[in-house]
């Protein structure tokens, strides 16, 4: 984008700086990530191995037709989109009512926002390993523990069904007040006066948050749900300390493979095949969000 | 304009993402390089005149604090500077710098990674010394007929079991696989959790049950070329393991293993056992402190995993890290003289220092077996030690798959031979590179 803006500088007026700014961040960004980028994609054309790692072959798209036939990338292509489109969704549905509420004029709503957005202060690697201990089902399994004193039957959270939506389940926790924080922004922005008019008109408390609240808060749903997806295909570290892909290969996430089969198992042509399809899948998840965005924010104009 | 900029910007988004994912390999060279850069500043200047050797290991510095003291004394002019990289990033930063013709003058080795460096030439041929020890420490670390790395302290794992609940609910040890599960049952009855396992973690099925295929199968004479086909491809899991496995499976149906225990994890199956809720706990010497720390009034000692039938049980263990050295080492015949201090009685006494309870593999040197293993010396004794996926070769990684594997079997998620043929091609892949 730089690139192109210089077109509309007078010679003399920054030009001769301008390349002076911009180089250190174009300068970053080509060596760590369009260069590596570039090499990914050659990679995954070859045959380069831990038992091959100089003399490299083209194998034409061998790897790719790897990729798309072996069961545990698509396993994990489709727990990162499950994972990804429920964080987002949660994050939406629940903050975005959360925002509404502690926007009004609570005697404690500074404690509150504190304290629902305390959780996305820490690393997800910690929140993982914590919620290990509250959700595990031994006999200091917090939940469990509680749940056997009542006399209720105790709960597996990392059964091959569950496993997917436990971590989820942490996330949302952590994640929902940072989403939070975004909408209160936002909502912060909006007229006074809109409302003003609006109860003059006889709208209820519904009709308002539908008609005024909710189309007004685009902008920052938009910020959420990109950020929510793409945070989301690439969870790594929770999964990682909550379950390690397990049990079986039921939280494997696109990460976690591109991790196994790429780095620890040396597949480094299939790993870099496998993020080259990743890629597709995000650009193509991109497009769709930015269409269904574009839609909302038109139709509110 | 704006939507082209939103696109753009996602798109760039995906893009380092992708980068990112995909590109660790190549980035993984430079991080390695820094930091040995960085750890040579810290210690070469201080040398004088020695010779500087970088040895690398996936464990900290204290598992061999006694051998790199006793090697100081023994090998005066050669100044070791220990280097510590993290098991999960080993092998990647180790096979990025010995493939640029540089990495470490002494290496520590697992099997599988010693077989693909000797392929690939980057090891200096140690058959001599090798010659010292037996074949069942330097079979797993040849090559085409050459020693490539001096097995370590053993490592094995066995059953840890609550000396105080067995006697005092007057149970016995079992002999036979069956016993054991009467065992259990017995605890069942009283309301005790028999074994207390982290099944959330691949590991304990992998061990608990190749431990029983190893006694009733692997080590008849019927079964004991199965590792060697099996790595060369001439033989499967599927098909040869199943009645074993199904009857192993018992542990599954009389609720030993249970699917509740997938939510468990390892530390949290040893903290069960520590505080005496659970009879048995299956692991190692590594975790001896971790248990007597949480408890030091546990009565705690070790039995081996059993077949169906009577025999001195069986440990699943083998060679500790083999010492290896690089070929392409501006300082080969220094590191050398360092293997070959390794390869003396003092030497292996002092890498037992601080690996207590394991055993050397070097001909005539034997250590005494502390007293809380004292029910697995017979096992020991008779050299019923074994590490079924050593012998796997270059498949060797896959004994993560058969654990995860197991697991998905446990819960019902696939039957015995889908889950073993899954095993099978996950081999078969990892022999094809």
């Amino acid at each position: 984008m730089p690139t192109k803006t210089k077109k509309k500088y007078v010679p003399g007026s920054l030009g001769k700086y301008f390349a002076m700014f911009v180089a250190p961040a174009l300068i970053v960004y080509l060596v760590f990530s369009i260069v590596p980028f570039l090499f990914t994609i050659y990679y995954s054309f070859t045959d380069y191995t831990d038992m091959n790692p100089i003399n490299l072959h083209f194998t034409g798209i061998d790897n790719y037709i790897k990729v798309l036939n072996s069961p545990l990338m698509r396993t994990a292509i489709k727990n990162s989109l499950i994972y990804a489109v429920v964080l987002t969704g949660a994050q939406v549905v629940l903050g975005l009512p959360l925002a509404v509420i502690l926007n009004m004029k609570l005697r404690t709503r500074n404690l509150l926002r504190a304290t629902f957005f305390f959780p996305a202060v820490f690393s997800s690697l910690i929140i993982g390993y914590l919620w290990n201990f509250i959700l595990s089902s031994s006999n200091y399994g917090l939940i469990n523990n509680l749940l056997a004193k009542v006399g209720l039957p105790t709960f597996n959270f990392f059964t091959s069904q569950n496993a997917l939506y436990s971590v989820l389940l942490t996330q949302i926790w952590q994640w929902t007040g940072w989403a939070m924080v975004i909408f209160l922004a936002n909502l912060q922005s909006i007229s006074g006066d809109l409302y003003e008019a609006a109860e003059i008109d006889g709208a209820s408390g519904f009709t308002r948050f539908f008609r005024i609240t909710l189309p007004l808060m685009c902008p920052s749903v938009k910020i959420v749900a990109v950020t929510g997806l793409i945070g989301g295909m690439k969870a790594f570290d929770v999964i990682y300390s909550m379950t390690s892909g397990g049990p079986g290969d039921a939280t494997q996430t696109v990460m976690m493979v591109m991790m196994r089969k790429g780095i620890s198992d040396g597949f480094y042509n299939q790993g870099a095949a496998f993020g080259v399809c990743f890629f597709v899948v995000v650009m193509i998840l991109s497009a769709i969000m930015n269409t269904i965005m574009q839609k909302w924010s038109d139709s509110i104009q | 304009m704006k939507k082209a900029i939103a696109s753009v910007l996602a798109a760039s988004m995906a893009l380092s993402l992708a980068a990112c994912g995909g590109s660790s390999t190549a980035t993984s060279s430079s991080t390695a390089t820094e930091s040995t850069a960085s750890s040579t500043t810290a210690e070469s200047t201080a040398s004088g005149d020695k010779v500087t050797l970088r040895m690398t290991y996936w464990n900290s510095e204290d598992t061999v604090k006694a051998l790199l003291d006793y090697l100081g004394e023994a090998v005066p002019d050669v100044q070791i500077e220990y280097q510590f990289i993290d098991n999960s990033n080993y092998d990647t930063i180790v096979d990025t710098q010995l493939s640029a013709g540089e990495g470490p003058d002494i290496i520590c080795e697992s099997p599988a990674s010693a077989l693909k460096h000797a392929k690939l030439g980057y090891l200096a041929d140690v058959s001599d010394l090798g010659a010292k020890f037996s074949d069942a420490g330097t079979s797993v670390y040849s090559y085409d007929g050459k020693t490539y790395a001096l097995p370590g302290i053993s490592w094995f794992e066995g059953i840890y079991y609550n000396v105080d609940l067995f006697e005092q609910n007057n149970i016995a040890l079992p002999t036979t696989f069956d016993e054991y599960l009467d065992v259990c049952k017995k605890f069942q009855d009283l309301g005790i959790k028999p074994l207390a396992a982290g099944l959330k973690s691949w590991e304990p099925m992998l061990k608990n049950s190749m431990a029983f295929v190893t006694a009733e199968y692997l080590s008849t004479d019927e079964g004991k070329d199965f590792g060697g086909k099996y790595r060369e491809g001439q033989a499967t899991l599927n098909g040869t393991w199943n009645p074993y496995l199904e009857k192993w499976s018992e542990m599954i149906t009389s609720g030993v293993y249970t699917t509740d225990m997938t939510g468990i994890d390892h530390d949290q199956a040893l903290e069960e056992f520590a505080t005496g809720n659970a009879a048995m706990f299956c692991s190692g010497p590594w975790d001896l402190e971790a248990i007597q720390s949480k408890n030091p009034d546990l009565n705690l000692n070790m039995m081996p995993f059993y077949g169906t039938k009577a025999s001195a049980g069986w440990l699943i263990g083998g060679p500790g890290c083999g010492f290896a050295v690089n070929e392409n080492s501006a300082n080969k015949e220094a590191a050398l003289k360092v293997l070959a201090a390794i390869a003396t009685e003092e030497g292996q006494k002092a890498l037992w220092e601080n690996n207590q309870g394991g055993s050397s593999y070097m001909s005539g040197v034997s250590f005494d077996l502390p007293d809380v293993y004292s029910s697995v010396a017979s096992a020991i004794d008779a050299g019923n030690v074994y590490c079924p996926w050593n012998e796997w070769g270059s498949a060797a990684g896959a004994h993560e798959d058969y654990g995860t594997e197991m697991q998905k079997y446990l819960l019902g998620e696939e039957d015995l031979s889908t889950a073993l043929s899954n095993v099978d091609a996950a081999v078969a892949e990892l022999l094809s590179k």
